[in-house]
């Protein structure tokens, strides 16, 4: 089903529920399995916690535009927000190997986003804000809808 | 997310329910807390009823894990009954190798 709904948020960690039940709705009307409209999710709500917690670090009135685009290929994610530059794309990729001493806890997140999305990608447009977009493929034979 | 403490004879069972984010994991955070510091650190986490997390959420788990271990007598954070989809976000996690995961809870507050 081919579709667009676009809603803004306050930039809040409380926003987070209803974020995830716009998302949900719309993955769910978009006709995505299980696995994947949770997939979209969890790479929801941590590309926006990271907004709200580095690209607006210590500005209090930001938003989150959320746009949620389905066509018969793929359904697509684009937040926007106002904030400072935060490409979470250049984030690199936390060790998963080491021993519990070692690990650290932080990382994760990106790291998610990346494995859970066919397709991650940044832009940052001056004066206007940053636009963060995701992909899910809704091909059957898409290797990573698959896993 | 809620959660419910119960005070049992090997360990401490720690009952989590609904959604666990980056909203609300310092409230995860807060009741593994309390257990450890009443002294307890061996403690079973029972995710049965609990509905998405996020890396937040992971976090504090890897953090208690550390903490119990961590003890001169030896704790450990057991994971009991965890969803599919919360399992599948700890094995892309790598966290898999780092913590015991029983199918029953029954059988974790048995074998802690």
């Amino acid at each position: 089903m081919s579709f667009k709904k676009v809603v803004v948020f306050p930039a809040k960690l409380e926003n987070l529920a209803a974020i995830d039940a716009l998302i949900k709705s719309t993955a769910e009307l978009a006709g995505l399995d299980a696995r994947s409209i949770y997939a979209i999710r969890v790479a929801t709500e941590e590309a926006c916690s990271n907004i709200i917690r580095h690209a607006y670090q210590g500005i209090e009135d930001g938003t989150i535009e959320c746009g949620c685009y389905s066509n018969m290929d793929s359904f697509t994610l684009v937040f926007r927000d106002s904030g400072h530059v935060f490409d979470l794309t250049g984030v690199p990729s936390p060790d998963l190997d080491s021993c519990l001493e070692d690990r650290k806890a932080g990382g994760l997140g990106v790291y998610f986003i990346k494995q859970l999305m066919d397709e991650v990608s940044f832009e940052h447009i001056p004066g206007t804000g940053n636009v963060l977009t995701l992909v899910k493929y809704l091909t059957p034979d898409s290797e990573k809808s698959s896993t | 997310m809620e959660y419910i403490v119960e005070k049992l004879k090997h360990c401490d069972l720690l009952s989590i329910s609904g959604r666990i984010d980056s909203q609300s994991a310092p409230e995860l955070s807060e009741a593994l807390d309390k257990i450890m510091e009443s002294g307890q650190h061996k403690i079973v986490l029972d995710m049965s009823e609990i509905e998405f997390i996020s890396s937040a959420g992971l976090r504090i788990l890897i953090n208690a894990q550390k903490k119990c271990k961590q003890q001169l007598v030896a704790g450990e954070l057991v994971l009991a009954a965890v969803p599919e989809r919360v399992h599948e976000a700890l094995d892309m996690a790598g966290f898999l190798p780092l913590f015991t995961i029983e199918d029953e809870l029954t059988h974790a507050v048995g074998n802690i």
